[in-house]
């Protein structure tokens, strides 16, 4: 068992509905400091919309959402403090088209006074640096390809130091010969024992990286495990069938 | 700028080629009182002649009335043949026939009629007080002095001009309505309003030892300035009637009046060459003056009106938007939707005049600033819908990398949306300012005087539609090809620093 302490986030009965439809129909989970969790499951399963609740980008219907402590649905927690801790990285990358690339990463952190600009410029040279899109930095979006603008978004949210980082569908508008770059650099966040959780399709990725591997059908956890056991002795017979088609 | 000299070369030729055109005039044959019947008969808005032939309007013989707001522009409609004949007050007949090729008018009058100043209902004090005035003016002579310096003989007209004598004017000040396109009764010399009335009002006003402030707008409005409190006095012609009674009072009259008719006829005077026509038109008086004058004014109602709007229209955006994602602001936002369901439903020029006569109607306010407000007021509610469909057009993701970041709803907008939705709702804001310059082509409908207004002065005083309109229509097509021109410019450099996706 795991200690109080090392739970990062935890849900309770988490319901979420769209007009009738209701997609989310009572998850309960725990993430732990550290830990890096990969969502599975068919479209439709209710997966993104289950990421997207974990920083209140969907407000729950019902339910609770506790992070490091805070049920962030109550009305009277400050949602912008919370989401400075919680990163978030895109399908569709979501950089600024305004902005250069150094702009992109300093926004946020002179913004909301975490930083001062001559810090958060020392900080985004250094991330560019690790991700060696030094040459990028005065240029704007539009002029980057797939991959890199995905790893400019992913050193975007790091620039905020946060204690977690959501991932949605990261890879899935990329170019195969770019998803590589991606995954690398998130395998290496993974490494250094940042919390992440992913929603991905990439069982290569989920079975080497991830601690953990959820599998989501109908609104509902049906499944989770340790990624060598989930993957080789499914129990839930959804879950078979997908990795069947998956795999 | 080869474009716009192109563009102006070739707008100059097809309408040298068009006005040469239509030369096809039918026959006088209107001879007498009796041939209105049946015929289509042109009056100015609002004059009693207007009042007069609504009688015939619609009878078993088929009478037509055209009602103009000016009687330059009934006059040039009867030497283009679109009329028969124009009924209408004797003098500004006299100066029309003078000024004017190819018309007559017939030895039958039609009326006879008093006119007299309007004073507002409440205001008996002031009646009374002119009355006096009047009665003594009339006893000293001052009243046929006036009249026979403008319409009197060959030998005494401009020889009694009056002169505004030196008194203490601290019994306050007389705004004065009149419609200075009336001849000899009011119209503009030497960007002056002068004329048999203004100078009686001068007279009365050095009488009472007041002040004369005159307002010019257009002549169906004249009455309602009045009525509403907006000017205290009307002088413009005014003929004595029951119907205008309901809302005004009248003074006793000062002078007696003809209505009279115009028809084709009489002697063909030579025209005038093009030359002439341009000297008339713009040199003589310095009347280029009135276009000048004008063009500054378009300008700074155009220019001030596009801030507003501006302003007004991006807060009422965010509003709205700000109302449709996050729900709350439900009054404000209420209130947006029916500010925009009004303005956009309703005409600019309604809506102008309702700001002058009734939201202003009280208080002494610069018409440019009235015009201003309205245009301002206008133009935002076009500005929110665009810049509402602006940023509606910015990807939610945007919204949402932002907010994930930590970013308040304000940073966000402020930083990331509202910067490219500008950048996509340019061509659209420009567009805007474009048909809102034109736009202001109306103000002269609250005596403002414009660039348009400007043509229009000019018009009444040379009976000329060609040459002031064509000035007019290029000095705003100049305005509009150098702005769009600016804008291209403006366009393109926020482009060139980044490449679409």
């Amino acid at each position: 068992m795991k200690e109080m302490s090392d739970i990062i986030l935890e849900v309770k009965d988490l319901h979420k509905t769209f007009g009738k439809q209701e997609v989310l129909k009572g998850i309960n989970t725990t993430i732990s400091r550290g830990e890096v969790v990969a969502i599975i499951g068919p479209s439709g399963c209710g997966k993104s919309t289950f990421l997207r609740t974990l920083n209140l980008l969907e407000v729950p219907t019902k339910g609770q959402v506790i992070f490091e402590g805070t049920d962030i649905t109550e009305s009277k927690v400050d949602i912008n403090q919370i989401r400075e801790k919680i990163g978030m990285v895109f399908q569709h990358f979501n950089l600024f088209p305004n902005m250069t690339i150094k702009e992109n990463i300093m926004l946020a952190p002179v913004q909301l006074g975490k930083m001062t600009k001559e810090d958060a410029d020392k900080k985004a040279t250094q991330l560019l640096e690790r991700i060696g899109l030094s040459d990028k930095a005065d240029m704007y979006p539009p002029m980057l390809s797939g991959g890199q603008k995905q790893r400019v978004a992913i050193v975007r949210s790091l620039a905020m130091n946060p204690d977690i980082i959501l991932f949605d569908e990261p890879t899935s508008a990329l170019d195969p010969e770019m998803v590589g770059e991606v995954l690398g650099l998130m395998k290496d966040l993974a490494t250094e024992g940042m919390t992440m959780v992913v929603v991905t399709h990439e069982m290569g990725f989920a079975r080497e990286v991830a601690n953990r591997v959820v599998f989501m059908n109908d609104g509902n956890i049906q499944e989770e495990n340790k990624p060598e056991l989930l993957f080789t002795q499914p129990q839930n017979a959804r879950l078979q069938e997908f990795l069947a088609r998956v795999l | 700028m080869k474009k716009l000299t192109k563009v102006l070369l070739v707008l100059a030729a097809s309408i040298l080629m068009l006005a040469g055109c239509g030369n096809d005039i039918p026959e006088n044959k209107v001879f007498g009182v009796d041939d209105l019947e049946g015929s289509v008969i042109g009056v100015q808005l609002g004059t009693t002649g207007d009042i007069y032939v609504t009688d015939y309007e619609g009878d078993a013989a088929g009478t037509v009335v055209e009602r103009y707001n000016k009687g330059t522009d009934a006059i040039q409609a009867l030497k283009q043949g679109k009329i028969d004949c124009v009924l209408i007050d004797e003098q500004p007949a006299i100066q029309y026939v003078a000024l004017n090729s190819g018309l007559t008018i017939l030895d039958e009058e039609f009326a006879l009629e008093d006119y007299a100043f309007a004073v507002g209902k409440e205001n008996d004090a002031l009646l009374n007080s002119m009355n006096d005035a009047l009665e003594k003016l009339k006893a000293n002579g001052t009243l046929d002095d006036i009249n026979e310096n403008y319409i009197g003989s060959d030998e005494v007209k401009g020889t009694k001009p009056y002169q505004k004598r030196e008194v203490d004017r601290s019994n306050g000040t007389i705004v004065v309505a009149t419609n200075a396109a009336f001849k000899p009764y009011e119209y503009y010399e030497n960007g002056e309003i002068v004329g048999i009335d203004i100078d009686i009002m001068q007279a009365i006003c050095d009488e009472l030892g007041m002040e004369m402030v005159i307002e010019d707008m257009e002549f169906d409005s004249v009455i309602t300035a009045v009525a509403s409190g907006k000017a205290d006095v009307g002088a413009s012609g005014l003929t004595v009637t029951e119907e205008r009674k309901k809302n005004i009072n009248f003074t006793t009259s000062y002078t007696t009046a003809k209505q009279v008719i115009i028809v084709r006829g009489g002697e063909e005077k030579a025209t005038a060459s093009l030359a002439e026509k341009f000297h008339s038109n713009f040199i003589e008086d310095s009347r280029y003056m009135y276009l000048v004058k004008g063009f500054f004014n378009t300008l700074i109602i155009t220019i001030f009106a596009v801030i507003i709007g501006i302003i007004l229209g991006f807060i009422i955006a965010i509003i709205r938007t700000s109302h449709d994602r996050n729900g709350g602001l439900t009054i404000l936002n209420a209130i947006c939707k029916v500010y925009l369901t009004i303005i956009r439903g309703t005409p600019a020029m309604v809506q102008l005049l309702i700001i002058y006569y009734v939201i202003f109607a009280s208080t002494s306010i610069n018409k440019l600033v009235v015009a201003i407000i309205a245009f301002g007021i206008n133009s935002a509610a076009y500005v929110a819908e665009v810049v509402r469909s602006g940023i509606m057009a910015v990807d939610q993701g945007q919204f949402e990398a932002g907010r994930s970041l930590g970013l308040t709803y304000n940073q966000t907008m402020r930083f990331i949306i509202l910067p490219q939705a500008v950048k996509n709702i340019l061509p659209a804001l420009c567009n805007e300012f474009i048909s809102l310059l034109k736009e202001t082509s109306i103000s002269g409908y609250i005596g403002l005087a414009d660039l348009t207004k400007g043509g229009d002065i000019i018009r009444s005083v040379t009976f000329d539609a060609f040459m002031p309109l064509i000035a007019v229509a290029i000095v705003y097509l100049v305005i509009v090809m150098l702005l769009t021109h600016g804008m291209n410019k403006l366009e393109r450099s926020l482009r060139s620093n980044e490449r679409d996706e």
